[in-house]
């Protein structure tokens, strides 16, 4: 075998460990996310008049409370946020809430009003604007989460459609420092350096010091394994972590 | 102290029931955005892990204000509940209601009573007035050394966003340009280019440069573009458009050198209008005081102002 068939096989081995170390857990938090959306489609659904107010969306709160205790330490911050003029009384909105450090959940407060220059444009994120395009599930980021968090994080989000009509989605933040310990500890067993990085070829986390999350990867990276194909090529969906790389990032 | 009472019951009465909005009044109906809450963004740029314990309620008092001049809370927007309030920036209400009698002092809020009552935001609608005596707080060697500080945070965010940025980020930059060029008055103008910083720190992939970026704006924007013309605000569109071109094209040194260069500028501006203050003030004194004996102690002080200004 020549060490660059070596190298692949390496990467693909680990690609597929990391898939397997990573999937059950984000499938956890999508399927907290399924059951928002669920309630949330239940909610618009119901509603006694003609179209929904913010009240009408207290009734998720206790999912989103019960996801954040079982996720704790994983997921920092999760809600509903409405599609634009879904709400009677907010044409944007976002039912969503954070765990600090004392750990009482907080409420978000963001500024959604469109004229002015901290308007938190949501409708233009890639966590929303993603799962909306696709129809499907989706991993946005890594980014700064400065609205919120202030701290590096991947959203994971899903489309929540009223059958055709986009009534909002669902989504949760997990920041990278949650995910590199699950990481790192596949990574470290390699000799050779390499990053894991999104379809993008941002760096999540990666066993080499001169390559650390929030990076790009080197335009000259030889070899890399996709996460999904690495595992089963049926999962290696674009929106999810299964486009996530295994990247060789060896300079020399 | 009736008031209070029926200000913590009525918080009470809104948590178990799952309210976190209060009602709002006439005035608030006018403005949809309006929300009985400050930003998260807000509250971390009022409150710093280093704050110490003294003199909280003039600090607290004395961010609250800047974040009204910085927009990030905004013109006749309800405050939250006391009790929330001091939850949100984790005071005690005691030193909340001390830093609100402040802000009511300087006219920066107002108090209504009744069923639609509560605390209001009134943005200072003459900021020049503003501008003049918040300067007057600051020395030369204030403002140069924020100035460094602003060099060292703006330029590294600059560098590394050229090093990092993402064509998403590339293009909601350019958005933020936009948004700066088509501001009108100078409040929009601050904003939208505070906005700016804090996306390009976000591009660093930076939360700490971000926050940073954030805190000395919170610091200083407002004492940037309230002075600017049609023509130097075009300037500084200009210098941000080739900013941003500049970190799309990954010129990580070139990045840095323009964001310090427009940093440098800001700074001598600010310099500049400081120098100012000290012989307009000067002339006001010197005029009536000649006429008096004027040896009061106040004068001494005054002269030794004038001299620290000559001297630098």
């Amino acid at each position: 075998m020549s060490p660059r068939t070596r190298t692949a096989s390496e990467l693909t081995r680990a690609a597929g460990e990391l898939f397997t170390a990573l999937v059950p857990a984000f499938d956890r938090v999508f399927d907290d996310l399924d059951r928002l959306a669920d309630e949330m489609r239940r909610i618009a659904a119901g509603a006694p008049g003609p179209g929904l107010y913010r009240d009408d969306l207290y009734a998720l709160r206790h999912l989103i409370f019960d996801s954040l205790e079982r996720h704790r330490g994983l997921v920092a911050g999760t809600g509903v946020i409405t599609a634009p003029d879904l709400l009677i009384d907010a044409p944007r909105w976002l039912e969503w809430w954070w765990t600090k450090a004392s750990g009482t959940p907080e409420e978000l407060r963001v500024n959604l009003d469109p004229t002015a220059p901290d308007f938190f444009d949501y409708a233009t994120t890639e966590w929303y604007a993603g799962p909306e395009r696709s129809g499907r599930r989706h991993v946005a980021g890594p980014y700064v989460d400065y609205a919120c968090t202030n701290d590096y994080a991947v959203t994971l989000s899903v489309p929540i459609r009223d059958h055709e009509a986009m009534i909002g989605v669902a989504a949760a933040d997990v920041l990278v420092s949650s995910l590199e310990a699950r990481v790192l500890p596949v990574l470290a067993g390699l000799a050779r350096p390499v990053a894991l990085a999104n379809a993008a070829g941002r760096v999540i986390a990666s066993n080499s010091a001169r390559c650390a999350p929030g990076f790009r990867v080197p335009a000259n990276a030889r070899s890399n394994a996709v996460l999904g194909s690495a595992a089963t090529r049926e999962r290696a969906d674009a929106s999810s972590i299964a486009s996530w790389v295994l990247v060789d990032v060896d300079q020399r | 102290m009736i008031c209070d009472f029926i200000g913590i019951a009525f918080e009470r009465i809104a948590r178990a029931r799952g309210w976190s909005h209060g009602e709002v009044g006439d005035l608030a109906a006018a403005d949809q955005s309006l929300d009985v809450s400050l930003t998260t963004m807000a509250v971390r740029a009022i409150l710093t892990p280093q704050d110490a314990p003294s003199g909280r309620a003039a600090m607290i008092a004395n961010r609250l204000g800047q974040a009204i001049r910085l927009g990030l809370i905004r013109d006749r927007e309800q405050f939250p509940s006391e009790a929330r309030l001091a939850e949100q920036l984790n005071v005690s209400t005691v030193t909340l209601r001390d830093a609100l009698a402040r802000l009511r002092e300087q006219g920066l809020v107002t108090t209504r009573r009744g069923r639609v009552g509560g605390t209001f935001v009134r943005a200072p609608s003459d900021p020049s007035a503003w501008l003049g005596q918040r300067l007057r707080q600051l020395s030369t060697q204030d403002l140069r050394d924020l100035g460094d500080h602003r060099s060292a945070i703006a330029g590294t965010a600059a560098y590394l966003a050229a090093k990092r940025a993402m064509p998403d980020e590339i293009d909601n930059l350019r958005r933020q340009v936009d948004r700066l060029r088509r501001a009108e008055t100078a409040n929009e103008r601050r904003r939208a280019d505070t906005q700016l910083s804090i996306e390009i720190a976000a591009a660093a992939q930076s939360p700490r440069l971000t926050h940073e970026a954030l805190r000395l704006r919170a610091e200083v924007g407002d004492l940037m573009w309230l002075q600017l013309d049609e023509r130097e605000h075009a300037v500084a569109v200009r210098a941000r458009t080739r900013l941003v071109a500049t970190i799309r094209d990954r010129n990580p040194s070139l990045a840095r050198e323009l964001a310090e260069r427009q940093v440098e500028s800001e700074t001598a501006r600010l310099l500049e209008l400081r120098l100012r203050c000290y012989s307009v003030a000067d002339a006001g004194r010197r005029t009536p005081r000649s006429a008096s004996d004027g040896n009061s102690r106040e004068s001494s002080a005054a002269k030794r102002r004038r001299s620290r200004a000559e001297s630098s």
